[in-house]
């Protein structure tokens, strides 16, 4: 039995760079969720510990009034972009050779592009058009968004499969419909929750295209937000703030500890 | 008469009535009053921090339409969302120069202030303002001032110009502030060598842009707004500063003090319109009633520090804050005050080459 | 397991084509036709005061970019914007290499341990990705502050510098450099490094001769997925580093908002875009293959 004769510290600074970025990536979000408890009126410097200003927040119209819009935007978005993504996974695998390439760069471009060319580019668009801003006008920007994103987990999964049960099924007689009804949805479906929920997020998220946008009764989350922190620190942005952290964080933790569960169960299961 | 003396006759006064009635200023049917709310929203978009919270829950809870707030930061940036296509905000805040601009453009929707209850609440020096004589697209909302505040137990030099305070900025780095709008930076700068705004000389304002420019390092941050919290805190010690927020920093520290430079200074009145393509006419003209009411507007200025233009609400406003000079400006320093035109487009242009070159 | 070629080929037949009508519609002309309309808009002419644009081809908006009038009437390159397209990249660049500086062993040190452990370490340095970017910057806004915890340790106050902006950037990109050279660390050969331990090679042989090459593609997709978005940032200047500094990302902002040029704004749009291509070009091994 070979004993292994080296490990990570043999290579130099990787354990100590290591250890010093996970400080450092959670340092200011320690520092946020701490200082959201603040007694002090003045948000940089602790006064104590309260949670007074979490009470505060329920009554701040315009910021659930703002919430409220986004979520009505990231709903719908997840829903869309993920069914679209599907649609284009069909039609990229029907594809060959160069229009393929074509299309598949086509779709990763928003990923790689930076975010305020494309958002411009939107507005643009809608200017040229004629397009008002408005609710329905943002919801689609959104889901153009998000739809590379929501792309991303569908062609992971397909490809995951073996691609012989399509060819074996279509050698069988079985039409093109049938294929997707029978196979390509159902093996699918896990694979379209990650994307409602990857492009829930970055629909959720968004500023910089929601920020050019955006018009009447579209006042999204982070643009409140944004708004807020340009009048500079409060106690009011530090349990805003902490809420953004503490809201995401569970619910990966509960998506994750599902998902590791049912891993488990299914390992078991194949045991 | 015969037929045809009579005929000539019925045209002409047709053709002359048509001619009065076109001239003067029409009521249609859809600006008058109406009796009562057309649903249940408002879309307001306003300065950042411009109006009191709970001024809007009050107007909420008496008419019960609900108010959805967007905010901007300057003129400019509320003109290129309206141009950008977004069509649907009912009331916007312009100051009086961008009032005569979207005027000129078609972009505001005439008011029948006569046919509204409160209409007639105007204070007689209000009613002819160069942007808009007699009021038929705008309300008075809040004026103002632009000068600067600082901390009379940090800045012992006790400037009062804005030679002075250009001046005075080196000696307190990284604790200035001045505002991201061209149009009152450049101003302030070309007032402090005793130039005017709006001026075509292109050795003034390359004196201005240098001037900017060799302040620059040593600001914090260029901002209009989050200012109150910068002084009050003391993050600022010298700043550009509206007369009304700098009241709102002395509540918090009293060692603020408001300047009026001798070098002169902008006056500024912000004012209600209602936009074209207003998606809830009715609305709005509820709340430019509500806003024209005495009592409201009060509640208004005593929340903001700024006075307003509508008679009857002194009574209302806050003793302590009437006192303080921030608020009521002496006769000396309102003759400071120069009201802001807009400047043609071609300075207008000239200002932006500055500016780009100053932030850049 | 099946070995999976360099270009992926999709062959399958996944269902009929006109499910992909739609997706084609929405996913591919409204990603393409944005970056049109931009490029387009670059040629016109600016609207009257300043709004919209008028259709009508010119170079204008390019001239404006590359040229400059100043006050006095002389005509020289414009150092403006070029200041401020150079700025950008310099910043760009160097929150990219501190992303890989610190990103690069972070990846390798993660992928060196225990799979169980793999795991939860990948989680964590995800979960700052989902917290918004907005939050994100706003705990440095409190931690760099006059009277904030590094002030209060004796720091000066970075705030309202360029550091702060510095400092916000990496600190947003981070994840992005560690995940994509994660996914090339995880799949090392551990027994190759065993082996060079066995010969006697040095800790920073290994590193450097070994590792590294291994997870090159990793490490360019980083570099990718960082240098771009950082090159167009526009949250950080504006919050942490005092509005002061002009950065290509502002500057667009600017010109779409403030200073109403639509077609400056999309000039610079395209030349933002142009520097994106020959970065990607650069780094183009599998096109974004990792994931």
């Amino acid at each position: 039995m070979k004993q292994k004769s080296w490990n990570v510290s043999h290579l130099p600074f990787i354990k100590p760079i290591g250890i010093a970025s996970l400080l450092f990536l959670y340092l200011p979000l320690f520092t946020v969720l701490i200082f959201s408890f603040n007694e002090s009126e003045d948000a940089t410097t602790w006064g104590g510990f309260s949670t007074r200003w979490y009470s505060t927040i329920l009554d701040n119209t315009d910021l659930i009034r703002s919430a409220k819009v986004s979520l009505s935007i990231a709903i719908p978005c997840a829903v869309m972009a993920a069914l679209i993504a599907t649609g284009l996974a069909v039609g990229i695998g029907r594809a060959t050779g160069k229009v393929q390439n074509f299309l598949r760069a086509l779709v990763n471009a928003p990923l790689v592009l930076p975010e305020i060319v494309t958002a411009v580019g939107t507005l643009a668009l809608f200017s040229l058009v004629g397009l008002p801003l408005r609710y329905s006008s943002l919801l689609f920007a959104h889901i153009v968004m998000c739809v590379p994103f929501a792309f991303l987990p569908i062609r992971s999964r397909l490809r995951d499969f073996d691609e012989n049960i399509f060819e074996a099924s279509r050698d069988l007689g079985a039409s093109s419909t049938r294929v997707m009804i029978k196979i390509t949805v159902p093996l699918l479906v896990p694979a379209l929750l990650s994307s409602g929920l990857l492009s829930f997020i970055i629909s959720m998220d968004d500023f910089l295209t929601s920020l050019f946008v955006s018009g009447p009764e579209t006042t999204t989350l982070p643009i409140y937000i944004f708004g807020l922190l340009k009048l500079g620190a409060s106690p009011e942005v530090n349990v805003i703030a902490a809420l953004l952290l503490i809201i995401p964080t569970l619910g990966l933790l509960v998506g994750i500890t599902w998902t590791a569960t049912r891993r488990r169960s299914n390992e078991a299961r194949n045991k | 008469m015969g037929y045809r003396k009579r005929l000539a006759l019925a045209s002409i006064a047709t053709a002359v009535s048509l001619l009065v009635g076109l001239t003067i200023p029409q009521a249609n049917a859809t600006g008058l009053y109406p009796s009562k709310p057309n649903g249940t929203e408002l879309n307001l978009y306003n300065w950042s921090n411009y109006i009191d919270p709970e001024l809007l829950k009050r107007f909420t809870a008496e008419t019960g339409i609900k108010v959805n707030l967007g905010v901007y930061e300057s003129n400019a940036q509320m003109l290129a969302k309206l141009e950008a296509g977004a069509r649907g905000y009912d009331i916007i805040v312009p100051t009086d120069y961008m009032v005569q601009i979207m005027q000129k453009k078609g972009l505001l929707q005439r008011i029948h202030r006569a046919s509204y209850p409160n209409g007639g609440n105007l204070k007689p020096e209000f009613i002819n303002p160069y942007f808009d004589r007699g009021r038929f697209y705008t309300v008075p909302y809040l004026h103002g001032l632009t000068g600067f505040a600082y901390l009379k137990d940090k800045v012992t030099t006790n400037p009062t110009t804005w030679k002075e305070f250009f001046a005075a900025i080196p000696s307190y780095p990284g604790k200035t502030t001045i505002f991201d709008d061209k149009k009152e930076v450049i101003d302030a700068a070309l007032r402090s060598f005793g130039a005017k705004p709006c001026t075509k000389n292109v050795t003034q304002l390359q004196r201005a842009q240098d001037l900017i420019k060799s302040i620059k390092p040593n600001l914090n941050t260029i901002a209009s707004s989050g200012n109150i919290g910068r002084l009050s805190s003391g993050t600022s010690v010298l700043l550009m500063m509206y007369n009304g927020a700098s009241y709102k920093a002395k509540l918090v520290n009293p060692n603020v003090v408001f300047v009026y430079p001798k070098d002169g200074l902008p006056l500024w009145q912000d004012n209600f319109a209602i936009p074209v393509g207003a998606k809830n006419v009715d609305n709005a003209k509820i709340f430019l009633n509500f806003m024209m009411d005495p009592k409201n507007i009060a509640q208004a200025s005593n929340w903001a520090a700024y006075n307003n233009g509508i008679a009857g609400s002194e009574k209302y406003l806050l003793p302590a804050m009437q006192a303080d000079t921030a608020f009521s400006p002496t006769s000396a320093q309102m003759a400071l005050g120069v009201a802001m035109a807009p400047c043609s487009t071609e300075v207008n242009d000239l200002y932006t080459k500055v500016w780009t070159a100053f932030k850049g | 397991m099946k070995h999976r070629s360099i270009i992926e080929k999709e062959p399958g037949i996944y269902g009929p084509g006109f499910v992909s009508l739609p997706a084609y519609v929405t996913g591919i002309l409204l990603v393409g036709l944005p970056l049109i309309v931009v490029v387009v808009f670059s040629f016109l002419q600016r609207g009257e005061f300043g709004s919209g644009v008028i259709h009508k081809f010119t170079l204008d908006a390019y001239r404006t970019v590359f040229f400059e009038t100043d006050l006095l009437g002389n005509q020289t390159l414009n150092f403006s914007f070029l200041k401020i397209i150079f700025r950008s990249i310099v910043l760009a660049f160097t929150v990219t290499v501190i992303c890989l500086i610190v990103g690069i062993p972070t990846a390798i040190w993660i992928a060196l341990q225990k799979k169980s452990m793999q795991r939860i370490l990948i989680v964590l340095v995800t979960i700052p990705f989902w917290v918004n970017v907005l939050a994100r910057t706003y705990a440095w806004m409190l931690l760099l502050a006059d009277g904030g915890l590094f002030n209060q340790f004796g720091a000066p106050v970075l705030l309202y510098t360029s550091w702060a902006t510095f400092i916000g950037l990496t600190y947003a990109f981070l994840p992005f450099m560690v995940l994509p050279i994660y996914a090339s660390a995880e799949k090392l050969d551990k027994s190759i490094l065993e082996a060079a331990f066995d010969l006697g090679a040095s800790g920073w042989r290994v590193l450097i001769r070994i590792v590294i090459p291994m997870i090159r593609f990793g490490i360019f997709a980083g570099i990718a997925i960082v240098f771009i978005p950082a090159l167009g940032a526009y949250v950080q200047p504006s919050l942490l580093g005092g509005n002061k500094l002009m950065l290509i990302g502002s500057l667009i902002n600017d010109q779409f908002g403030e200073s109403r040029n639509w077609p400056v704004g999309s000039a610079l749009a395209v030349l933002l875009l142009a520097m994106t291509g020959v970065i990607l070009l650069a780094t183009r091994r599998r096109k974004l293959e990792f994931v």
